[in-house]
């Protein structure tokens, strides 16, 4: 299982074959973006096809999150639904994660961190 | 001895160193006529001496009391040594008081002078000293035979004078007490007595003296090294002519081992009073559940002296099923309260088993299933130890409104109808251990609000008042109707309270149980919607049992919650069953091939809409985990990865409740209050 990515400058917007980042798939994602983090520093990560996320699935993208920044890059994400986002706020991760509504809205935010 | 006639011939020893006295003397010998005499004369005190002590036989000696070098008082007490048995006469030549005293206390029986003495005085004098030397003789004997007896007697023989002084110490005195007679002649008895009981001992010798009688009395003696021996004394007192006491004779016998004998009985039966109590509490009873919506339980016990075999249990299930469980086993003591232990924990493994089985077919064990598995297993037991148990098995189905009872021939339980008939819970099945063909069969009764329970043991009606009439059941009945408003806790202890009252006081022959179950007037409202599922304790099974989740909220709570509201719980039950498949279903078990080896591995989930609030309960036969509450608050600055789940969980619902119930199962109730209530 392989995640599709689309490469703009040093950035990465990546999409996952996944409806949902939970107890039964953070190992794929995990797997996942470890050969996306081997590459790149910067990430887009496009949640549009993901309509459910849990508490494995939020400290597995914690865990990317970490390790881009580690490294003086940085995670962001961007379409996410609205359960999604729902659950996002109940555990304050939207003060963590800057999330976007568009794609062009996150690469607009790496050109200019003013927009963070 | 005036009886007998005169021997025919007394053999007489004369010790005169004057051949004319001896003569004079023989002379005078053969002039009496009533005895013939044989003469043996010596004139060497020395000679005579060794023929005494050679064994040489005489019934008199004549001894003269001037022999040239040797003086009659001087050999005196050498002849007395030689043959105490002889009767001694002293010769004397004059007339001397002081003689005569002297020679009477060196052992001589008579004293007579030369001259004065003719054949009849000289007669009378033999016989009366022979006589006298035979009395002597006899008292000797007797005295020998006597002491012969307390020596070889077992018991302690002492006997002492008006003050204390001892003056017979057998054997058995010496052998105990470690002293001889010798050292103790003469002296006073209390120094056998220990410290402490020298007064009392020495009052109770004061009153046998002034003629009270304390025949018996138990005392220690201290022995030479320094043991305390317990003795238990019988008294008797020697009179003089006059009635006063000479002596106090007492006799004795060492009680000692005895007594230790009696204490370590008593110990031990001590004990086995506190091991059958502490069964009783630990073992044989259990507190009656709380916190059960809709009933409340009350349970009494209280242990003979002699512990007996009652014992109760309670299995919850959940908030809408306990089982109740009394019963008694034949017998009383240690053994009655093991058998009764064992009882109780056949029925807990039954139970426990029987859950475990019946998981796939989402139901319960009947009552009847539970009782045939214990009957199976238990009375090839009870056959072997000739016992048998009587109980009474009750479920109460609160959400069914109804009670399903076994019962095996204990006391019929009281069903209290807040608006039917009062009735007996009676079965006709038998006791457990009776009959191995039995089949115990349930019966099913319903119950509304306000009605009381009352389970209880034999012990409670066949207590007798002192003139053996029993409390009896309808006393029982009508005990429990006086106090049916008070709480089940009160009810149980009041009754038994007022069957000790009524029976002998301080007598607890059988042990006294009873427990009280009482529906609440307002009993939990029925719930308007119940969905459940069962899924195995697999990731690929969490969109399944997620989708049933939402399903069941958007059906049954739509009015009462928002949709944010109901996917915050979906949520919060999605992370509850993740955290079952992490802990509760260890990861060493990922290699076990999930399908096959492993059915009962699996989540129950239960969905309850009420009008006011929804309830999750979500089951697993996995191992305990921990209570929620010693989980700490996460931190949620992004620098954990973890501890999010119970946060999701606690955030979305009002109350969590974790328990590990009766049966090893772990229940975890999420309870979601409505925001907007409907009616």
């Amino acid at each position: 299982m392989t995640a599709q990515t689309e490469v703009t400058g040093d950035i990465v917007v990546v999409r996952l074959p996944l409806e949902k980042l939970d107890l039964s798939t953070t190992s794929d994602f995990k797997q996942m973006m470890l050969a996306v983090t081997a590459e790149y520093k910067k990430a887009i990560l496009d949640l549009s096809s993901i309509s459910f996320v849990d508490s494995s699935g939020l400290g597995a993208l914690l865990s990317v999150l970490r390790e881009l920044t580690g490294v003086g890059g940085d995670l962001k994400l961007c379409c996410v639904q609205k359960r999604v986002r729902v659950m996002f706020e109940l555990v304050r991760m939207h003060r963590v994660l800057t999330i976007y509504d568009t794609v062009p809205q996150a690469l607009a935010s790496f050109a200019d961190p003013a927009s963070a | 001895m005036e009886n007998t006639p005169a021997p025919s011939l007394i053999r007489v020893l004369l010790i005169d160193d004057d051949e004319e006295d001896y003569l004079i003397t023989r002379e005078l010998l053969s002039e009496i006529e009533t005895a013939r005499f044989a003469v043996t004369w010596f004139a060497n005190p020395d000679v005579a001496l060794r023929e005494l002590q050679d064994g040489a036989l005489f019934d008199i000696c004549l001894l003269d009391y001037r022999m040239g070098r040797r003086n009659g008082l001087d050999v005196l007490p050498e002849i007395v040594a030689a043959c105490s048995a002889i009767p001694i006469i002293l010769l004397t030549g004059q007339n001397d008081s002081h003689v005569d005293r002297e020679a009477v206390r060196r052992g001589a029986s008579d004293f007579l002078v030369k001259g004065e003495a003719d054949a009849i005085l000289l007669e009378r004098s033999i016989r009366y000293a022979m006589r006298q030397k035979r009395t002597e003789e006899e008292l000797r004997q007797q005295r020998t035979f006597v002491s012969a007896v307390l020596d070889t007697a077992g018991a302690l023989v002492l006997v002492v004078d008006r003050e204390g002084r001892i003056v017979r110490f057998n054997r058995a005195c010496e052998r105990l007490s470690g002293y001889s007679f010798a050292e103790l002649e003469g002296e006073n008895f209390d120094l056998l007595l220990p410290p402490e009981m020298k007064t009392s001992v020495m009052d109770t010798l004061a009153r046998l003296v002034a003629g009270d009688f304390p025949y018996q009395r138990e005392n220690d003696w201290l022995t030479r090294s320094g043991e305390r021996r317990r003795i238990v004394f019988n008294n008797t007192c020697l009179t003089d002519r006059d009635g006063n006491v000479e002596y106090v004779v007492s006799s004795g016998i060492d009680v000692t081992d005895q007594r230790r004998a009696e204490a370590a009985l008593a110990e031990a039966r001590e004990r086995e009073l506190e091991v059958g109590a502490s069964i009783q509490k630990t073992l044989l009873v259990r507190s009656a559940p709380t916190h059960i919506p809709g009933v409340t339980f009350g349970a009494f016990t209280r242990a003979a002296q002699r512990v007996g075999g009652d014992y109760l249990d309670f299995f919850v299930y959940d908030d809408r099923c306990v089982d109740v469980l009394v019963g008694d086993v034949m017998g009383k003591g240690v053994p009655a309260a093991l058998l009764a232990a064992a009882t109780k924990n056949h029925f807990q493994r039954a139970v426990r088993r029987l859950v475990h089985d019946l998981i796939p077919f989402g139901r319960l064990p009947e009552p009847q299933e539970i009782v045939e598995a214990v009957h199976r297993a238990l009375t090839p037991e009870l056959y072997r130890l000739c016992s048998f148990v009587t109980l009474s098995y009750t479920r109460f189905d609160l959400q069914r409104r109804q009670a399903t009872f076994v019962d095996c021939g204990h006391p019929a339980p009281l069903h209290f109808d807040a608006t039917g008939p009062f009735r007996k819970l009676g079965g006709e099945n038998v006791p457990l251990g009776l009959c191995l063909e039995e089949r115990y069969r349930q019966r099913t009764v319903p119950f509304g609000p306000d009605d009381l329970f009352f389970f209880y043991s034999d012990g409670l009606f066949e207590t007798t008042d002192p003139e053996e009439t029993p409390f009896g059941v309808e006393r029982l009945i009508a005990s429990v109707e006086r106090l049916r408003h008070c709480a089940p806790a009160e009810i149980a202890s009041s009754v038994c309270a007022e069957v000790e009252a009524f029976g002998v006081d301080g007598l607890i022959d059988d042990d006294r149980t009873c427990v009280v179950v009482k529906i609440a007037r307002d009993p939990m409202p029925a719930s308007r919607m119940v969905r459940h599922k069962e899924v195995p304790a697999r990731l690929e099974y969490l969109d399944e049992a997620r989708d049933f989740v939402e399903a069941a909220l958007q059906e049954g709570t739509a009015d009462g919650l928002t949709q944010d509201e109901i996917f915050r719980l979906v949520l919060a039950s999605h992370e509850a069953i993740t955290n079952i498949l992490r802990h509760a279903y260890p990861p060493d078990d990922a290699d076990v091939a999930p399908d096959s080896d492993r059915p009962s591995e699996t989540i129950r989930i239960e969905v309850q809409c009420f009008t006011d609030r929804v309830i999750l309960d979500l089951r697993d036969t996995g191992v305990a985990f921990y209570p929620p509450e010693r989980i700490p608050p996460p931190i949620l600055d992004g620098t954990r990865e973890g501890g999010f789940g119970l946060f999701l969980i606690r955030e979305a619902v009002d109350d969590m409740l974790y328990r590990r119930d009766d049966f090893g199962r772990n229940l975890l109730r999420l309870t979601k209050n409505y925001t907007h209530p409907s009616i």
